[in-house]
């Protein structure tokens, strides 16, 4: 989805660890703008402008206009990210250019709404296995996401992105038969604490600590050793 | 207790335990994680500990996803035994855990619940953890 946003862009000469380490420190991320036939460019983005972008209802699919050194204005769209592991903060981002007239394949998320009946009665558990499927559309065309209803699923029962209602001006490029969401039983946890205890009662029943198969060579030393008394 | 079922070598050499969980380090399955703050070896019994402390907070409903797996062997000599005399035997089981690893995920349930289940879990392991969620960017 399209939005009147313009996020400013310095261009970078120097590249490296630690040239990208002295941008984080001044208050910027690395970033690299690409695609739609142009250079890729190496660039420097304010992260709070990025994050409230990649935080918003259309996320990552949002299209925005960077601006280059006070260049043109260029839309682009947010196809990858990296979050340092602890903390969170955004490190680098991969922008690519968007051209407006053409197609593209994006990933959109799958929400899902109502109480299965497999929860609500027989008291097991939703599972979201797939969050996002993969359509083709116009930028324009982009949807924040997708709502599925679930009411209907019973334990055992689940629902595909085939399933999912999709516009005519759009099409699947996911696997139908993706799965998005089951129901499934739950394990009770009185069946849960036996099997601990049984699993933890088993080694000591053995006697000794319990040890995995080692994998042995075999036949590839006895060819060797042959092949030596041979010689 | 997890452990691999197969190995290809009996016992093995300490390695290094420098850096960040670079990989495992966001949700992958449920919507709650427990992910790791400083660095350890997290013994097979510490997994398992955390694992029921959790399934028991929890009571009924909700997953669990174990996302680490103890494949590391750890050696120890006998106690009052001389220095030399080869390796010791293999006495249990570890996985080397580093910063920013998501250990155990939760599905299923309410934030307050899996916050405190996950409290009772951090609480089993020898390291720092916070709960992570996908609402907030996990």
């Amino acid at each position: 989805m399209r939005k009147d946003i313009t996020v400013v862009a310095e261009q970078r000469s120097t590249r490296g660890k630690n040239a990208a380490r002295r941008t984080r420190v001044a208050g910027q991320i690395p970033a690299v703008v690409y695609g739609s036939g142009g250079e890729s460019v190496a660039v420097a983005v304010s992260p709070k402008e990025i994050n409230r972008i990649l935080h918003s209802k259309t996320g990552h699919n949002t299209i925005f206009d960077v601006q280059v050194q006070g260049g043109e204005k260029t839309p682009v769209m947010i196809v990858d990210w990296l979050n340092e592991p602890v903390k969170g903060n955004l490190l680098h981002i991969d922008m690519l250019r968007i051209d407006l007239t053409k197609r593209l394949h994006v990933k959109v998320p799958v929400h899902t709404t109502g109480d299965p009946v497999g929860v609500k009665i027989q008291g097991g558990l939703l599972e979201a296995v797939t969050r996002e499927i993969e359509i083709e559309c116009l930028p324009d065309d982009i949807p924040e996401s997708f709502t599925v209803d679930v009411s209907n699923l019973s334990i055992g029962d689940n629902l595909r992105a085939s399933g999912v209602a999709i516009p005519e001006n759009m099409k699947l490029f996911s696997p139908p038969d993706t799965v998005i969401c089951h129901v499934v039983a739950i394990r009770t946890s009185e069946t849960e604490t036996a099997a601990a205890e049984g699993e933890a009662v088993e080694p000591a029943a053995a006697g000794a600590k319990a040890e995995p198969e080692v994998i042995k060579k075999g036949k590839k030393e006895e060819e060797g050793e042959d092949k030596g008394k041979k010689k | 207790m997890l452990m691999p079922k197969k190995v290809k070598y009996r016992k093995q050499q300490r390695g290094r335990r420098a850096g960040k969980a670079w990989r495992g380090s966001t949700l992958s399955f449920g919507d709650y994680g427990l992910k790791a703050l400083r660095v350890a070896w997290v013994t097979d019994r510490q997994i398992e500990a955390a694992r029921v402390a959790m399934t028991r907070s929890i009571k009924r409903g909700g997953k669990i996803w174990i996302r680490v797996f103890p494949d590391k062997p750890i050696t120890k000599k006998p106690q009052e035994t001389r220095m030399g005399k080869g390796k010791g035997a293999p006495e249990g089981w570890v996985c080397v855990v580093r910063p920013g690893k998501i250990l155990f995920e939760m599905e299923g349930v309410d934030a307050a619940t899996a916050s405190a289940a996950m409290k009772l879990a951090a609480q089993k392991l020898p390291i720092p953890c916070k709960m992570v969620s996908r609402e907030q960017g996990g």
